[in-house]
């Protein structure tokens, strides 16, 4: 049951995506190279930074994932967003890593590692990158679906039919316009979905009452929910995890760490990642009140285990009103859109500068690496389909897309912070790194798929694999590079 | 207590977020105006 009305909802979501793909259209005309199609020209001031990150990191699977950890673990599900806010505050101010980084001038991470690991260790992080970024994207698609379909009720047998659509209108505009169009369709989208956001929280607040939904949380959670080292609920190795994803996001996930190189200077670099920051909490906090929304409305049984992903799109399907409830899947979309546009664009960037750079060797005219990366982002989006279409998703949507960023979140951490500051590390620790930091994390991704192994991965549990991958990265990362130094001087 | 505690912090969340959309708004127009003139001028 929905309240979605094909006739007033589907007016205003029709208007919207035809203007921001008109937009995005709109300003392909400005590209006139490699550099302003992948980093606009690093033109980028701070207000349309802010905006265009804040975009980014905000789709539809986020909204889905953080509301479910509300529904799960009520204001304990926060925890990631506090942890993201402080690691993008404390590395905004200093500038560890992200000073050395813009004040460089690379477009990608990978470039940066060329002159301290040589050229194998770039184009093998290209590939740990690529590979970490399209499985973890590999999901979006599929929940943007599930999230139209409950909300707009559509029958699942068309989920297909939407994914590609959506795919499709965001494809068009950033294969012509690149970092430019998505800049632009970014700063609508932030605007339309902050309006999206705050009305729909504001009308659940309004309508079951703050207080009657903090009890609810408080009898069906427990203290746990307003607390999360207490109750044993979330625990501590989800939070230590927590803290250590969030350091690794803001210093290396390439969707962010774009916005560092396309910004007008390492100033406004550092002064966006300050302003952007209470924004993670933000991405956090608002979805998960509509989640512990959802726990008030529908009780924790109608959506347990795997099912309980799908409570925040059938809450908001029939209890907002027609007109609100098309104002939010418009900024539900616009969320959805931004986020794959720069998702689009900042791994087939990574495939063009540095997996294929043996093979165009930085030669290539700008017109035929124009072509090349607008095919890659079109191939990047034939994948996402096909894998958005058959993987199945098994427990916390936020739980698999910390396993698959830790797959290079782990590695590329340790290899930019041993570039920027520790002198000995050199490429056998590099490449040490990047083998551990990636095994570990598709070690437990294939062995919860198979039978022998599922209950001994489970026992572990995701959260303990990942620490151990940063752990293990930074092990390598020492232990390598000292076994070259001890090794080479003994020859 | 923790009742308030998380009661302050949605409110100052929410009213952070309503300034900011309001401010990078404003100042984003301004900045997406100067992008298109560096641009152009390239």
């Amino acid at each position: 049951m929905t309240n979605f009305d094909l006739l007033v909802d589907g007016i205003i979501v029709l208007l919207y995506l035809a203007g921001t793909v008109a937009a995005g259209l709109w300003m392909r005309k400005f590209v006139s190279g490699v550099d302003d199609f992948l980093v606009a020209g690093r033109s980028v001031n701070l207000y349309l930074g802010i905006a265009s990150l804040a975009a980014t990191e905000f789709g539809i699977a986020t909204c889905m994932a953080n509301a479910e950890l509300g529904f799960k673990y009520g204001f304990a599900g926060i925890t990631p967003g506090i942890a993201l806010a402080l690691a993008m505050f404390i590395v905004g101010k200093t500038g560890f890593c992200i000073k050395p980084l813009r004040d460089n001038k690379v477009i990608t991470l990978p470039e940066l590692f060329k002159d301290k690991f040589g050229e194998k260790v770039r184009w093998a992080s290209g590939v740990v990158i690529v590979l970490g970024g399209l499985l973890n994207m590999g999901v979006f698609l599929r929940q943007a679906g599930n999230f139209l379909a409950i909300v707009c009720g559509f029958e699942f047998a068309y989920l297909e039919i939407i994914m590609t659509t959506i795919l499709l209108g965001v494809a068009l505009y950033t294969i012509l316009g690149g970092m430019i169009s998505v800049l632009i369709t970014d700063y609508l989208q932030f605007v339309v979905m902050s309006i999206g956001l705050i009305a729909a929280v504001t009308l659940f607040v309004v309508k079951f009452g703050w207080f009657d939904m903090l009890l609810t949380m408080q009898e069906q959670i427990g203290p746990g929910a307003f607390n999360p080292f207490e109750g044993g609920q979330y625990g501590w190795d989800r939070i230590a995890l927590d803290i250590l994803l969030a350091f690794a996001v803001v210093l290396t996930w390439q969707t962010i760490i774009a916005r560092v190189l396309a910004a007008r200077d390492t100033t406004t670099a550092k002064k966006i990642y300050i302003g952007t920051s209470p924004f993670f909490i933000v991405r956090f906090a608002l979805p998960a009140l509509l989640g512990i929304a959802a726990l008030y409305y529908f009780g924790s049984d109608q959506f347990s285990g795997s099912n309980a992903i799908m409570a925040m799109p059938n809450l908001i399907a029939e209890v907002l009103p027609v007109g609100l409830i098309g104002i939010l899947v418009a900024a539900m979309l616009a969320a959805d859109m931004s986020t794959n546009s720069s998702y689009l664009l900042a791994w087939s960037s990574v495939i063009y500068n540095d997996i294929m750079k043996p093979i165009h060797k930085g030669l290539w005219s700008d017109k035929k690496g124009l072509l090349w990366n607008r095919l890659l982002i079109g191939f990047t989006g034939i994948f996402l389909l096909l894998y958005g279409l058959w993987y199945p998703l098994k427990g916390d949507l936020w739980v698999y897309m910390q396993v698959t960023g830790t797959i290079y979140l782990s590695s590329m951490s340790v290899l930019l912070i041993a570039a920027c500051y520790w002198q000995e590390a050199n490429n056998w620790g590099a490449i040490a790194a990047i083998i551990s930091g990636s095994l570990i994390p598709i070690s437990y991704l294939v062995l919860q798929e198979v039978e022998a192994t599922q209950q001994m991965v489970l026992a572990i549990g995701p959260y303990k694999f990942g620490i151990a991958t940063y752990f293990i990265a930074g092990i390598c990362m020492y232990f390598g590079s000292k076994m070259k130094l001890i090794l080479y001087k003994k020859i | 207590m923790e009742y308030w505690f998380w009661t302050i912090l949605y409110v100052l969340i929410i009213l952070w977020y309503i300034i900011v959309t309001l401010v990078v708004a404003i100042g984003g127009w301004k900045n997406i105006k100067e992008m298109i003139t560096v641009l152009k001028n390239k």
